[in-house]
């Protein structure tokens, strides 16, 4: 075989699946494959967090990923041997592009300077977490004093009385652009810390591995992960509230199963009741968590707050464990313990003194930078998130309000780029006292039109794991770690077409959370599909978002497409203990829904006992 | 007069001077709590007692002034022969003297009583200060006191058997005289037996224990005549990380009639079945975790389950030893310079992965 055939496929050789025609004009140019430029690079789908096609304005997030993740690696901190990252959609879904430096004598350049800087994050982490938690904390402040206020019929008197010289139609525009700029900021931050996080966790797989060489990476994370992230914190604020509601003896009213508001009403009527309504207030501060269906850069992917229907639910499921006698306490010292055990053996068995000392600093500093890797989520993916999106939803208000668009859901179908000339537009429109603008027609039928679009690209079959160059080997450390994307899959995936799914009974994959699990297999391609998995059911997918560990309850084991060990789907699997083999590459297209399946979560693999026909 | 029987509950690893090291081992096991097939030890005083007060040992240096033969002589391998013959001879025909048979049969007696049997069966295996691998002899499924006391003699004259002569010759090392110790220790009625590694042996993993084990006796597992069943446990976690089953076709078992181990066909509806539970193989990979512990060292172990006793005190270490491949080799540390971590971060990172 020649090199030259070594390849994956050109966008262009492949068809286009009926009515998604035109889906590259929803993306900026520069996001959206060109084979000339693209042809000697490797491209690989992720769909651990694009599971199905990006809407136009919520490309802005996974856009900002590869764009501020870049320069830390190519500019800031030096990484030896690592280019930033290029990526494009592809029928909306989302493909990354790692590369690296091969130039021996670039890499020695830049060593130096990777030791001076990197070194400096290293050796001042938590004081620079510290800083940097203020950072945010005053970016998300910056944030919520963003106002979208309606444009009105006519400008209020003090515009005239104070002489401000500015009017509502401006503020808009200036809100707007400021939310952008923001996002940018936000992202920057994002990887400020996370690059050398993952770096800190690789490098103390790849030593366990050598000196370990069965160690399975489950065990690794259970010694460098901690107890007490901020993201545990939403669910233990519904915990307390669960125990409060039985201790007071509100539990009927908090059980019933109606709306969040009938629910409030009820309590207003007695005085524990009152009291109660106002630790919910209290606990709403962590009610910033996006766990809709979905994933985090999803416009649709709702957080508490904007809908109390999604924490009530699992404040009832913890009323009804306490009744039940069911501990819902996480047993945080117990975890310890074993975290504590677990290490010590480890250090214990090797045997040299300077590998127990290289142990006991790798370990160190994961441990610490790990905090970050956790924590991060909860300031950017899901606070900032949140009150991006809900800005973002006024706009679409005042769109609608100005007869640009008929719901203001419909802004998601305009991308931020486009939106900064319909949000001038709009305040131009407003300003000439409601006169017509030919945008009034066409974002109407730019929205029909993507509609259409978006429905054609969920439901078109998926998408190709790769695209452009078969890499000769890949050695990007996050990429294997994050993906799971190895020499050894993209190999398997290039020679899968030979072989037909329903022949295959056994997958390999990713041990990613132990447990040896049986059970029917439920086929989900889409977050919107969620409801239909029953209990007890085996969780079939391309790939699981931590927002959909509301399911986590009801089934036995998940088996996913993609996603490596330190997705946070494995994390958030070993956190409730249900076995997953994730990285199966062609789970879904292989498993079908009612099949019988064993998953095996200690050894990474999946068998099909039986078809369900 | 100095002690000549010990029980293993006694003696511990620096006791190998003086019971010899397979005894000192048992002894050190008992005391560290593992458990071993109970027993007791005659130490080399006891072999120096029977052969000096027995007038054997005279006997023998009278017989050996005639001999004459050159070890590495291929043709004088018959007169060695001949002289382990005549030698063993003397040394079978002596009686014991009557006070340390009384104490053998106290510390016998006990043993039955301990154990709840009466006449209860044991092996006598030797026990030399240094290794000889395979030069002694062993006798099994020894029942009642008079067969005990026969055996013990049995063994102190295996030190003159044909190789055992022919190994001092050729160390320039008296022929007439070789002081063992002798172990004297319950049978373990193997259901299956087999050895264990406390590290993967293959890779040197030292985080991983390794157990082979077939049906009936460990002989036909150490001498790597059947393929064992294996099983690979994660040491920390102690849990099964990988399972093999073997297609075992044979096993030893004892022959009661004969007091012999025979190698027999196993029944087809055992030959695919592995011949320990999950619950036995974790239990096991508990005790070689404890025992590496105790040593410090990662150990290869020889084990057996008895098929009359319930779990989990039907698991029996028999032995072990120090493991030889891994553990001999100096370790070669992974971070291999005196790095800074950014020093080691950007090393890995240009090595590649």
């Amino acid at each position: 075989m020649t090199s030259e055939e070594k390849r994956f496929p050109y966008p262009e050789e492949l068809e286009t699946p009926p009515g998604t025609e035109g889906w590259e004009e929803m993306y900026p140019y520069y996001f959206v494959p060109h084979t000339e430029v693209d042809k000697d690079d490797f491209f690989f789908l992720d769909v651990v967090h694009i599971p199905e096609p990006i809407p136009p304005f919520d490309a802005f997030s996974p856009e900002s990923w590869l764009r501020h993740i870049s320069q830390y690696n190519s500019r800031v901190f030096m990484l030896p041997p690592a280019f930033g990252l290029r990526g494009f959609f592809y029928r909306g879904y989302l493909y990354w592009s790692p590369k690296e430096i091969t130039d021996p004598k670039e890499i020695e350049k830049r060593v130096p300077l990777f030791l001076k800087r990197a070194g400096y994050y290293f050796d001042h982490w938590n004081e620079i977490y510290e800083k940097w938690i203020k950072k945010v904390e005053g970016l998300l402040e910056r944030t919520r004093a963003i106002t979208i206020k309606d444009l009105p019929e006519m400008e209020d008197e003090s515009v005239v009385m104070e002489a401000k010289g500015l009017d509502t139609g401006f503020h808009l525009q200036t809100s707007y652009r400021n939310l952008l700029n923001l996002n940018d900021e936000l992202w920057q931050y994002h990887f400020e810390m996370l690059n050398l996080g993952y770096a800190s966790y690789v490098l103390f797989v790849d030593f366990c591995t050598k000196a370990f060489p069965g160690i399975e990476l489950p065990t690794v994370t259970k010694m460098v992960s901690g107890v007490d992230f901020l993201m545990y914190r939403p669910v233990e604020e519904l915990k307390r509230l669960a125990k409060l509601a039985v201790e007071w003896g509100l539990a009927d009213i908090v059980k019933k199963d109606c709306s969040p508001e009938e629910m409030i009403e009820e309590l207003e009527k007695s005085e524990k009741g009152r009291t109660f309504s106002k630790e919910i207030e209290k606990s709403k501060a962590w009610f910033y968590y996006r766990t809709g269906k979905g994933g985090h850069a999803y416009h649709y992917t709702r957080a508490w707050i904007e809908d109390l229907s999604l924490p009530f639910r699992n404040l009832r499921d913890f009323i009804f464990k306490i009744e039940k006698g069911v501990s819902i306490e996480r047993p945080k010292e117990k975890l310890i313990e074993e975290r504590d055990n677990i290490t010590e053996e480890y250090l214990n068995l090797l045997r040299t003194e300077e590998d127990k000392k290289m142990f006991r600093l790798l370990l160190d500093r994961v441990r610490t930078a790990y905090i970050y890797v956790e924590d991060h989520m909860w300031y950017c993916e899901n606070v900032f998130q949140t009150l991006f999106y809900e800005r973002i939803r006024k706009i679409g208000k005042i769109l609608v309000d100005q007869d640009f668009l008929d719901d203001p859901e419909d802004i998601f179908y305009i991308n931020r780029f486009e939106l900064e000339m319909v949000v001038w537009d709009v305040s131009y429109t407003w300003a000439t006292g409601g006169r017509k603008s030919f945008g009034q027609i066409k974002w109407r039928n730019t929205v029909k039109k993507r509609q259409k679009i978006m429905d054609a690209l969920r439901q078109a079959p998926p998408p190709p794991p790769f695209f452009y160059k078969a890499p000769e080997k890949i050695t990007e450390p996050l990429t294997i770690m994050l993906w799971g994307v190895t020499t050894e899959k993209v190999e398997q995936a290039r020679r899968a077409t030979e072989v037909k799914p329903e022949e295959l009974k056994e997958l390999k994959g990713i041990a990613a959370s132990p447990g040896i699990e049986e059970g029917r297999a439920r086929v989900i391609r889409r977050p919107a599909e969620l409801d239909q998995v029953q209990m007890d059911e085996i969780l079939v997918c391309p790939a699981t978002e931590p927002t959909w560990a509301s399911a986590f309850g009801r089934i036995k084991a998940v088996v996913t497409n993609q996603g490596g060990i330190m997705s946070h789907a494995a994390i958030a699997c070993r956190e409730y203990g249900i076995a997953s083999v994730s990285n199966t590459t062609i789970g879904t297209e292989v498993i079908k829904t009612g099949d019988l399946i064993k998953v095996d979560g200690d050894k990474g693999m999946v068998t099909i006992l039986e078809r369900a026909y | 007069m100095t002690q000549w029987i010990y029980g293993f509950d006694k003696l511990c690893a620096e006791h190998n001077d003086i019971v010899g090291k397979k005894c000192a081992h048992l002894g050190e096991m008992t005391g560290a709590g593992f458990r071993v097939p109970l027993g007791f030890a005659l130490s080399l005083e006891a072999y120096k007692r029977f052969m000096k007060e027995t007038g054997a040992t005279e006997e023998i240096r009278q017989y050996l002034t005639a001999f004459n033969a050159d070890p590495n002589r291929p043709a004088d391998m018959p007169k060695y022969d001949k002289a382990s013959e005549a030698i063993r001879g003397i040394v079978e025909s002596k009686e014991m003297p009557e006070d340390m048979k009384d104490v053998i049969r106290q510390y016998y007696d006990e043993l039955c009583r301990a154990t709840g049997f009466s006449d209860l069966p044991v092996a006598t295996r030797s026990s030399g200060p240094v290794s000889h691998p395979g030069q002694y002899e062993s006798y099994l499924y020894i029942r009642g006191i008079s067969s005990v006391i026969e055996n013990i003699i049995k063994v102190w004259s295996s030190t003159f058997n044909q190789r055992s002569l022919i190994a001092r010759a050729r160390l320039g090392l008296r022929l007439d005289y070789d002081p063992v110790g002798v172990a004297v220790l319950k049978m373990v009625n193997a259901k299956a037996a087999g050895v264990m590694f406390t590290i993967n042996p293959v890779n040197g993993d030292p985080s991983k224990i390794m157990i082979d084990g077939n049906w009936g006796l460990g002989e036909s597992v150490v001498s790597g005549s059947v393929s064992p069943d294996e099983w690979m446990v994660d040491k920390v976690a102690v849990k099964i990380n990988k399972v093999m089953v073997s297609s075992k076709l044979k096993e030893y078992v004892f022959d009661t009639k004969t007091a012999k181990a025979m190698f027999v066909d196993i029944p087809p509806d055992r030959q695919n079945r592995l011949c320990l539970s999950e619950e036995e193989v974790l239990e096991l990979a508990k005790i070689g975790k404890k025992i590496e512990r105790h040593y410090g060292i990662a150990q290869d172990t020889e084990w057996a389950i008895d098929k009359d006793l319930p779990f989990p005190e039907n698991i029996f270490i028999l032995q072990c030893r120090p493991e030889q491949v891994w553990s001999k080799k100096k370790p070669e540390p992974i971070a291999k310079t005196e790095s800074s971590y950014i020093d080691y971060m950007a090393n890995r990172f240009i090595e590649g992965w």
